[in-house]
């Protein structure tokens, strides 16, 4: 399998970025003048011990929170200076979430949670419906389409939240503990299918994870430490750090 | 259709849920198609018997006093430029007998020709008036005590028991016939010869040519007529009856406000539960780009459809409470209602209501619920700075309650309508409901540290629990609050209401026996006139002691409509009547002096007339005014009433006839005298009534209206079980893997069992101290605000056994309410409960 190779390109920058939470009685840097850029095509794993920083570190990245000082640059776009509805509308049309806790709403079946961002964003039906089972198809979940989530195994779930991710084509795909919740082999497959999305799509991945082994398979493993970037580098051979951790 | 699809979806994913919420607008909706139905019903009846005896006529001449008068002024009148013809009428409420049947009907004396033109009918079996001697019968009547042509019936006239037959039988070809508002038709001469009034009629009407102008005709007759006639357009008497009804409208009315109150609270409580066990969801939703508007789009759409359905189902059981009010309603007022309408276009209304309804209701939930920040939906917990989400609530609370008790006030001194009384204490209780938050944390903090000696641990895990959902607990302690409160001051009301109506009927009901031929007609004010002969044959009856009479005519007075009782009482003794003004001490000879004593609502309507006052009253003479002697409560016509020296009545309004007798045995000779007025009875088809059986009768006309407005009593506990229940299961649920490790390192079920059921009791207790004590104010307020409808003031009573009463009940609702909740988390099975939302 050849990879797929894109020019060098800034998909999404952090510039200085600051998150301070409890201003009014105790404040708390979560994050502390963070510089991050990452690469179209790129997949990096943020690992980092718990209360590090790195998933609210994603949380703005993905546009979810507000930094409380510094710049987010998602395609040159400053996230910071949008308002609610604009950084929603950003959200809905580039980024693409894949949560520890598969979190597919329970009441539609996979292809109409798949489909559910294509209507949110006033795409026909029938044209969210047939783009969700082609990404579907893509996570080899296609057969499952009719299926509700509490009939699918936890793999195959957040198989289906990879492919509600990528359903609007997304120019990064943000990735919270995305193994978190499965078995052995359920990880290994979910990984793989990240790791294909970068190789065959040129897909942008950013995962938060406590695994080392998923860390390993990212082009770049970026550790968070007391709401700081301790280490940015291309896998080693181990990361003891977050091995102890875990 | 995504949206839709979407609520749907999560419809069908919580029935339970969605079933709680479409029963909060079910209740509202039902309530207020009820009362609307039920009240537009008993107007209309009262319309249609109007209709029915009126027809097409523009104007009616009348005598002042409700009597007959020469019908030689009926050519002058037919003379007179732009009429285009005048009929003459004889009307009295009758009796019917056929076999062992006996109906309530008008007799409708018609000259047939020109009768014709003033009511058009359609002769469906037999022969017209114009072709034959006898009866013409309505159709529907006929039919339903099996009539038919040529049959041979009897007819209570003053004349005693006639013999007649029924010559045809017809249909209005104007108005809905219904037997509330049936008639039977004789020749003019037949039924002036019943009657009893050879040559006189009781109405001439009047129909005016298409292009003349009514009110020019009008004053044209008027100059015309002799000074004891009267001359008015025929729509304007129906209004004595439907003021009779007003009372009980007013109630019902108040009770809509209230329900409606009680729905949207429902509805706020069981959506807010709903969008907190999907906070996760929305989280979701939000972090993959569902805008705040789009959020509120979706549960709005839920809401929307919700709405949809317990407005279609609430227009079934209001359609359905509407017919039994409608039904009460006749029985109070002794009058056939017709069948309430399944109008599908009251649909609409309904629709837009529950819609209405759901959409207040889950405005606020909605509110906090697209306001989330997707980090902090999909939070597992979430803590709100209470203070800052409850600000403005709590300033809308206080504005609500001084802008209402500002209404309630201006309302109570009737300066506004009295319905303005109850939206704004309606309204006064929301304000109150919107505090409760600020008493939650200090009362159930205390209530805790309480109970901490008896039960330390359920103690503290209840008050954490409560504590942890603030809104959810305090709309919860406003539902209950609501609830109770609204029960209470009901109940308490009706068991005023009802003394005060016995209260009245103990006084104005004395005598051993009464002998009426009917109850005085709610609507007209009319009786069957008693035949002459019973008179004389009662003078002759031995060891009478007393022998009273009592005719009821309409009348004008005070400029308004009222009924006239003229009665030479069995007794005569000021303590016959509930006065609300005057000195019952030489009340009889007062009134022997000319003086009238007049009813607490006319007294009210005619700008608070009191003892010693004059009231105008139009007479055959002309105005005259009469001393007011005493005002008294009086529930008769609606309170309208006034009471003259019968001799008084004859030379002013020329009454004649009697509709009752009233009759004190001697002493030791009741049951000699029994037997003799029954035999009397018998013979002339006539009710002889002792005491308690007027009691029975008045009770039994007041038990459906009492028994719907119990309904409501009951109703509030319901929705009050409802909330808890609600809520309580979402505690459980949120509580599960919390619930699963207290039992992992040793609390026991029985505890787990205990803390749920304190949550429910603890919620219980800080909603139902203030709930009592707003129960009684309303009571109070109802007291005050009825005043003006009914004209004096009702006395009003704290009824610990209620109170008492109802606070255990309230608690024992809880309880059960609690129970299931309370079982479910005692059962969890322990690994699924640690594993639960991990």
């Amino acid at each position: 399998m050849g990879r797929l190779r894109r020019e060098s390109m800034k998909i999404i920058e952090a510039i200085d970025v600051t998150k301070t939470f409890g201003q009014s009685s105790v404040p708390v840097d979560a994050v502390r003048g963070i510089h991050l850029e990452i690469e179209a095509g790129e997949m990096v794993a943020i690992i980092g011990p718990s209360g590090s920083g790195k998933s609210t570190l994603l949380t703005l990245l993905g546009a979810i929170d507000a930094p409380t000082s510094g710049q987010i640059l998602l395609e040159g776009t400053d996230v910071a200076s949008l308002d609610d509805t604009a950084r929603t509308t950003l959200r809905r049309r580039r980024i693409g979430f894949v949560f520890q806790a598969f979190n597919l709403l329970p009441t539609l079946t996979a292809v109409e949670n798949v489909a559910l961002p294509l209507e949110l964003d006033g795409v026909a039906e029938k044209d969210a419906l047939a783009r969700a089972e082609a990404a579907l198809e893509m996570v080899g979940l296609r057969p499952r389409r009719d299926h509700l989530p509490s009939m699918l195994s936890g793999g195959e779930q957040q198989r289906v939240a990879v492919a509600r991710a990528l359903v609007i084509q997304p120019a990064l795909v943000l990735a919270d503990e995305p193994t978190g919740n499965l078995d052995t082999a359920s990880s290994q497959q979910v990984t793989d299918l990240l790791r294909e999305l970068v190789d065959h799509q040129g897909q942008t991945v950013v995962l938060v994870t406590h695994d080392i082994e998923v860390a390993r398979r990212a082009d770049r493993i970026v550790t968070v430490r007391d709401g700081q970037i301790d280490h940015d580098a291309a896998p080693l051979a181990d990361h003891d750090s977050t091995h102890s951790e875990r | 259709m995504f949206y839709w699809r979407m609520a749907w979806r999560q419809i069908r994913r919580f029935p339970g849920r969605s079933a709680a919420m479409v029963g909060g607008i079910i209740i509202g909706v039902a309530a207020v198609i009820a009362v609307s139905l039920a009240t537009q019903s008993t107007d209309q009846a009262f319309d249609a018997m109007f209709e029915s005896i009126s027809g097409r006529a523009d104007l009616e001449v009348a005598s002042a006093g409700g009597g007959s008068f020469d019908a030689e002024v009926l050519e002058r009148i037919a003379d007179t430029p732009g009429v285009q013809l005048a009929s003459p009428l004889i009307q009295r409420p009758s009796i019917l007998y056929f076999e062992d049947q006996r109906a309530k009907l008008i007799t409708l004396g018609i000259d047939p020709e020109l009768d014709q033109h003033v009511h058009p009918r359609e002769i469906v079996a037999g022969r017209s008036l114009r072709e034959d001697k006898g009866l013409l019968l309505e159709a529907s009547l006929a039919n339903s005590m099996g009539i038919e042509v040529d049959d041979a019936v009897q007819l209570l006239t003053r004349r005693g028991l006639i013999k007649a037959r029924v010559i045809g039988l017809y249909r209005s070809l104007q108005t809905v016939a219904t037997s509330g508002g049936a008639s039977v038709l004789m020749s003019l001469t037949a039924a002036q010869y019943a009657t009893k009034i050879p040559g006189r009629v009781n109405t001439i009407q009047i129909v005016v040519e298409p292009d003349a102008d009514v009110a020019q005709v009008q004053a044209a007759i008027a100059a015309e007529l002799p000074e004891a006639l009267r001359i008015a357009p025929p729509a304007a008497r129906s209004s004595l009856a439907k003021e009779t009804a007003y009372a009980t409208q007013q109630g019902m009315l108040t009770s809509r406000a209230f329900s409606l109150l009680v729905a949207v609270l429902i509805i706020a409580n069981t959506f807010l539960i709903s969008v907190t066990q999907r906070r996760r969801q929305i989280g979701i939703l939000r972090a993959i780009g569902t805008t705040r508007r789009q959020v509120a789009r979706m549960l709005y759409s839920e809401a929307i459809l919700l709405g949809l359905v317990g407005a279609a189902l609430g227009w079934l059981a209001g359609n359905l409470g509407a017919g039994y009010l409608a039904r009460a309603m006749g029985t109070l007022f002794e009058t056939e209602m017709p069948r309430t309408q399944w109008d599908p276009m009251s649909l609409l209304p309904a629709v837009l209501l529950g819609v209405g309804i759901a959409l207040l209701g889950v405005w606020w939930p909605v509110r906090r619920a697209s306001r989330l920040a997707p980090t902090e939906a999909m939070r597992e917990s979430v803590i709100t700075d209470f203070r800052r989400a409850w600000r403005w609530p709590t300033l809308l609370g206080v504005g609500l309650i001084i802008l209402c008790s500002g209404v309630l006030s201006q309302s109570l001194q009737g300066k506004l309508p009295p319905i303005y009384s109850a939206w704004a204490g309606a309204l006064l209780l929301s304000g109150l409901v919107l505090l409760v938050p600020l008493v939650t944390r200090p009362i159930s903090t205390a209530l805790s540290r309480l109970l901490r000696g008896v039960v330390p641990i359920e103690s503290k895990l209840a008050l954490q629990q409560l504590l942890r959902h603030h809104t959810r607990t305090s709309l919860t302690i406003g539902v209950l609050f609501v609830g109770l409160s609204t029960g209470v001051g009901m109940a308490s009301s009706v068991i005023d209401n009802v003394a005060d109506i016995r209260g009245w009927y103990r006084k104005a009901f004395v005598a051993d026996l009464f002998l009426r031929a009917m109850s005085p007609d709610m609507a007209t004010g009319l009786a069957a006139d008693l035949p002459d002969e019973v008179g004389i044959q009662l003078a002759a009856v031995p060891h009478i002691r007393s022998l009273g009479t009592a005719r009821f005519v309409a009348a004008e007075a005070a400029g308004q409509s009222v009924i006239v009782v003229a009665s030479d009482r069995a007794e005569r003794s000021g303590s016959l009547f509930d006065l609300t003004s005057g000195d019952p001490n030489g009340l009889a000879q007062r009134m022997a002096e000319g003086q009238v004593v007049i009813g607490s609502v006319l007294a009210s309507r005619a700008g608070g007339l009191e003892a010693g006052d004059s009231l105008e009253i139009e007479t055959e003479q002309g105005l005259e005014t009469l001393p007011i002697a005493a005002v008294a409560n009086d529930y008769m016509a609606g309170g309208r009433t006034v009471y003259m020296q019968r001799d008084l009545a004859e030379r002013l309004l020329g009454v004649e006839g009697v509709d009752a007798y009233m009759i004190n045995a001697q002493e030791g000779h009741l049951e000699a005298v029994r037997r003799d007025v029954r035999a009397i009875a018998q013979q002339h088809g006539l009710l002889l009534q002792t005491f308690s059986d007027i009691q029975r009768q008045i009770d039994v006309m007041m038990a459906g209206v009492v028994a719907g407005l119990w309904a409501l009593v009951v109703l509030g506990f319901v929705v009050a079980a409802m909330g808890v229940a609600n809520t309580l299961t979402m505690n459980v649920l949120e509580q599960t893997r919390e619930i699963g490790l207290l039992r992992i390192v040793g609390t026991t079920g029985a505890q787990v069992r205990r803390s749920i059921l304190l949550q429910g009791l603890m919620m219980g207790v800080i909603a139902f101290v203030p709930a009592l004590a707003a129960g009684v104010l309303i009571s109070y307020l109802t007291h005050l605000s009825a005043e003006p409808v009914v004209g004096h003031p009702i006395p009003f009573a704290i009824h610990p056994w209620l109170l008492a009463g109802s606070l255990v009940g309230g608690l024992v609702v809880i309880v059960a309410a609690a129970w299931f909740p309370a079982r479910r988390a005692a059962r969890l099975p322990l690994l699924k409960a640690i594993r639960h939302n991990q």
